[in-house]
């Protein structure tokens, strides 16, 4: 039975016939095709279709085929197909290059802050402060400090009675759960009035800070002294009292009471090593805006850490961009060549074929 | 001026020289292509083909059996010709007899010693036997082509299709028995000693 014989026997039997086989495989055949009749038989069959096959005549060639110099020129359509899949390929090569290179140099620029040392041990001991009062969430019940624009002029940072007022920071002066409250003038502010203000100013001829508080009662000045100068960033002592404890008739004093107070070893957070510079001017609007509110911690918002990321953009941002956008434009330009090379190169090709 | 010679002159550019190979070796190129495609005009296409692209990758040719380099060169050139048969199917040119089949005139296969009737005979089987190549799959065809047809060992035949030796047993075998089934129909146009008992 034919089915009964495996592929493997007829290739067996086709090597055979033309004498492929080694010496043992031969041997083997011949004993299974004494004994099976059905592997003779198909040793038969196949035998004479080889025959048959080999007994088709060698054609001849119904001319000649010789080449001359005219056959043999190369059309020069075909001489533009490698080289427009050679444009393809460089040009697929470069773009997976910048590519990469693109997300390399993509990754975000970490900013020239100030020492973290320094800026956490600055406003560690604020953010503690502030942290460690219950968060009160922002109602309508409660008055959320906010930056006053009063129009009153600023005469002279001495101290006269001028009912001054001026651009500074407003703070509840009921003692409300999360925000700090002044520590002067509390008492004897009298109902309808306005808080009393608070700005930081630095004298240019003295090299420490001094506060300037003003107050329905008039501007009383409060110096501080060198060790316990805040800086920048740093609650005055005034704030962190959550109770009045300077009397009004007496000079405010930057006396700490029950809420810890800066050590005096702990500076500000500043990478200038000159004392800033920031002047009151003659008018609340002429006050630079001053952003005391995210600098003291009110609420629960965190004070921002001076530095560097207080500085303007500097113009090497500008050029980081427009780089960018010129490593895009390429990118663009070399995938739209590969494409258009790879399938002008396809074209040229089937054309030829055909 | 021997074959080494007339190559090693070829491929320094010699045109004659290469002209030389042309006409030794163009009756066994062109029955390649012709047991292939089956069509005498497409073969002469493949064949001519076939020589330019010989020439013009002449050193790519590292020795050993240059017929077998040749007929690689063709079996290419015949594939290609396949492929684009079969995007393209052809009609053919040539009348038809009443049998449906093409009238061929292939006044180079005729042996002036031969009587009519043998003539006929033959032809008849030589039709019978290239419509059941046809029916092969293009790489039995190849193999059993080579083999059977062009008489080249498996060694050779392994070289001019760029495939194994056990492969080239495997196919030949497994074309050898498509051809036998096809050619059981014919079994009435079969000489009697190719009739089975």
């Amino acid at each position: 039975m034919k089915n009964q014989i495996s592929a493997r026997d007829y290739e067996m039997i086709s090597a055979y016939l033309d004498n492929q086989l080694g010496a043992q495989e031969r041997a083997i055949l011949e004993a299974r095709m004494k004994v099976e009749p059905e592997l003779s038989q198909a040793f038969q069959d196949l035998g004479k279709t080889r025959l048959m096959i080999r007994s088709l005549p060698r054609l001849r060639a119904p001319r000649n085929f010789t080449v001359s110099a005219k056959t043999l020129e190369v059309r020069p359509i075909m001489r533009l197909a490698p080289m427009l899949g050679l444009t393809s390929a460089i040009a697929s090569i470069l773009l997976a290059m910048i590519v990469f290179s693109n997300l390399f140099l993509s990754t975000p620029q970490q900013v020239a802050m100030a020492p973290a040392g320094q800026a956490a041990a600055t406003t560690a001991p604020l953010i503690e402060a502030v942290q460690s009062a219950p968060s009160v969430p922002l109602t309508p019940t409660v008055e959320a400090p906010e930056v006053l624009f009063q129009a009153q002029p600023f005469e002279s940072p001495t101290a006269t009675t001028n009912p001054a007022l001026g651009i500074g920071l407003a703070l509840p002066m009921t003692p409300t759960p999360g925000y700090p409250t002044l520590a002067v003038n509390d008492q004897t502010r009298e109902a309808g009035t306005s808080p009393p203000t608070l700005f930081y100013e630095q004298p240019s001829q003295t090299p420490t800070p001094s506060f300037v508080i003003l107050g329905n009662e008039g501007i009383q000045t409060a110096t501080t002294t060198g060790e316990n100068t805040p800086g920048i960033g740093q609650i005055p002592p005034y704030f962190q009292s959550e109770t009045p404890t300077a009397t009004p008739t007496e000079t405010p004093t930057p006396t700490p009471t029950a809420t810890p107070s800066p050590t005096p070893t702990s500076t500000p957070t500043i990478t200038s090593t000159q004392p800033p510079t920031i002047t009151a001017k003659l008018s609340p609007s002429e006050v630079p805006g001053m952003d005391i509110t995210a600098g003291q911690g009110m609420g629960n918002e965190t004070p921002t850490p001076y530095g560097a990321t207080v500085q303007e953009q500097p113009e090497g941002g500008t050029n980081l961009a427009f780089l960018r956008y010129v490593l895009l434009a390429t990118e663009i330009t070399l995938a739209l060549l590969a494409i258009a090379a790879g399938l002008a190169a396809i074209i040229v090709r089937i054309k030829a074929g055909r | 001026m021997d074959e080494i010679a007339l190559i090693q002159a070829a491929q320094r550019g010699d045109l004659d020289s290469f002209n030389h190979l042309v006409l030794n070796y163009q009756d066994l190129v062109y029955s390649q292509a012709y047991r292939m495609i089956g069509e005498d005009d497409s073969a002469a296409d493949a064949t001519q083909n076939a020589f330019i692209s010989a020439f013009h990758h002449l050193r790519s040719y590292r020795g050993g059996s240059f017929r077998a380099w040749l007929l690689r060169i063709v079996t290419n050139a015949c594939y290609d010709e396949l492929r684009r048969r079969k995007r393209r199917p052809t009609v053919p040119l040539e009348p038809l007899d009443d049998a449906g089949e093409e009238v061929e005139s292939p006044r180079w296969m005729v042996d002036p010693a031969e009587q009519p009737e043998e003539r006929l005979e033959r032809a008849e089987l030589q039709r019978a036997i290239q419509h059941c190549l046809d029916n092969l799959p293009a790489d039995f065809r190849t193999t059993v082509v080579l083999v059977d047809v062009q008489g080249l060992d498996y060694y050779e035949a392994a070289q001019a299709i760029g495939t194994p030796i056990g492969t080239i047993k495997s196919r030949l075998a497994r074309a050898r028995l498509r051809m036998r089934d096809c050619l059981q129909g014919f079994m009435e146009l079969l000489p009697a000693v190719f009739r089975p008992e």
